[in-house]
């Protein structure tokens, strides 16, 4: 599988016990330790690929979209459905492989991005 | 072990793992047969044609097939089976324009189209849609909404396919008429079939233009101007690729290798490997 040198990222959330419960719930991100920076608590949650998302107590949103990797974008996609989040993009094939994109509860632009490999494909 | 599966708008998903099992003669569905390890040999109208781990065929739902099993590893089978009134759906919301689909959401009185019937390889998109799909099936989800939007994805897959395997390569023959253009395409797939199914045998160009009905000068010259390439090449790149799936997942030992896939020589399927894929076999497994 593809990753990115970047694997790490940060993202702005209101609550971030909703948030983590979000993400855990619908995208089947584990958490992998809570950290705490200026005494505030930071979930760190793992993705299937390694990479990382630290939530971040913020009131703004994120300004650019959140790229979220899975294994599966359709199923997720039909999960995300069921449970009633509105998706503004239907699964879409890109060069890297294929994602929709919706946002998140605080307000953030979601990006989930099934990478495929091609070259050997 | 079977798996069987009926969907919602009467699609179905079957799984089959079996070393010895004949599937009885089938009609009446559209249907993508894959194989992902092993071989089955499969009866299509009135052709013979052995479908190898990693490829797929596509089927008419008007086309009568039955299969069979007989293999001494054990040969893991998905087959697709679309009912023609959703694949009749899916092609009039593909290419009916918004106010038509809005005035007339159902696809009433269509014909339901016919496709070229063709092996094509198990890669890109309809590759990983459908191992995803497997993997759901295999797992038990019973989510008509998640496993019908798979389908929709390969049917999907199957058509960007299409495009560009059969109609930008009968556009690419150099005959006037479109019927003209149409009949040799379809006369070069019964042709490339052939080479796929028989990629591990001594096939000859004479048996080759005999079973495309056309004469070996004007097979070859049609031949290279749809695929661009000579009928050799491509069944040397058949080779090559059964190759790398055997290096990739047996261990069998490269001269093993050699001998399976129809090279004559080690060293020349070596030198062919390496100039084709900038590895040696060695260092690709």
């Amino acid at each position: 599988m593809m990753t990115d040198e970047l694997n790490y990222q940060v993202i702005f959330v209101r609550d971030v016990s909703l948030a983590a419960a979000f993400f855990m719930e619908n995208l089947d991100l584990k958490k992998e330790e809570d950290l705490l920076v200026a005494g505030i608590n930071c979930p760190v949650l793992k993705m299937f690929n390694g990479h990382r998302l630290m939530l971040l107590k913020h009131f703004e949103p994120e300004t650019e979209p959140t790229v979220i990797y899975t294994d599966d974008c359709l199923r997720d996609f039909c999960k995300l459905k069921r449970k009633g989040i509105e998706m503004f993009s239907v699964p879409i094939y890109r060069t890297k492989g294929l994602s929709c994109e919706f946002f998140d509860p605080s307000g953030n632009h979601i990006l989930l991005l099934e990478e495929r490999d091609y070259t050997d494909a | 072990m079977r798996f069987q599966k009926t969907l919602v708008d009467k699609n179905e998903v079957i799984m089959e793992s079996a070393y010895e099992a004949n599937s009885p003669l089938t009609t009446g569905k559209y249907a993508i047969q894959m194989i992902f390890n092993g071989a089955a040999a499969y009866t299509i109208a009135n052709r013979e044609l052995n479908l190898y781990s990693g490829n797929f065929i596509f089927l008419n739902q008007d086309t009568s097939y039955s299969r069979k099993i007989d293999s001494s590893v054990k040969v893991d089978a998905m087959s697709v089976l679309f009912d023609p009134d959703f694949v009749i759906d899916f092609e009039y919301s593909r290419t009916a324009k918004d106010e038509l689909l809005l005035d007339e959401p159902k696809a009433e009185q269509r014909i339901a189209p016919v496709f070229v019937e063709a092996i094509y390889p198990l890669q890109g998109d309809m590759k990983f849609n459908l191992l995803n799909l497997k993997k759901q099936v295999e797992e038990g989800n019973t989510d008509n909404l998640l496993l019908n939007t798979y389908l929709e994805h390969c049917l999907l897959n199957y058509y960007a396919l299409y495009d560009a395997e059969v109609l930008n390569r009968a556009a690419a023959l150099k005959f006037l008429s479109h019927t003209t253009k149409s009949e040799i395409l379809r006369r070069l797939s019964i042709a490339r079939d052939y080479i796929i199914s028989n990629y591990n045998k001594n096939i000859c160009l004479e048996e080759i233009a005999r079973i495309a009905c056309l004469s070996v000068n004007h097979f070859l010259r049609t031949f290279k101007q749809a695929y661009h390439q000579s009928p050799h090449q491509f069944l040397t790149s058949i080779r090559l690729r059964q190759a790398k799936y055997f290096l990739r997942n047996t261990d069998y030992p490269v001269n093993e290798i050699v001998d399976i896939v129809g090279f004559e020589c080690p060293s020349s399927f070596i030198r062919l490997f390496r100039n084709s894929f900038h590895i040696t076999p060695g260092q690709y497994r």
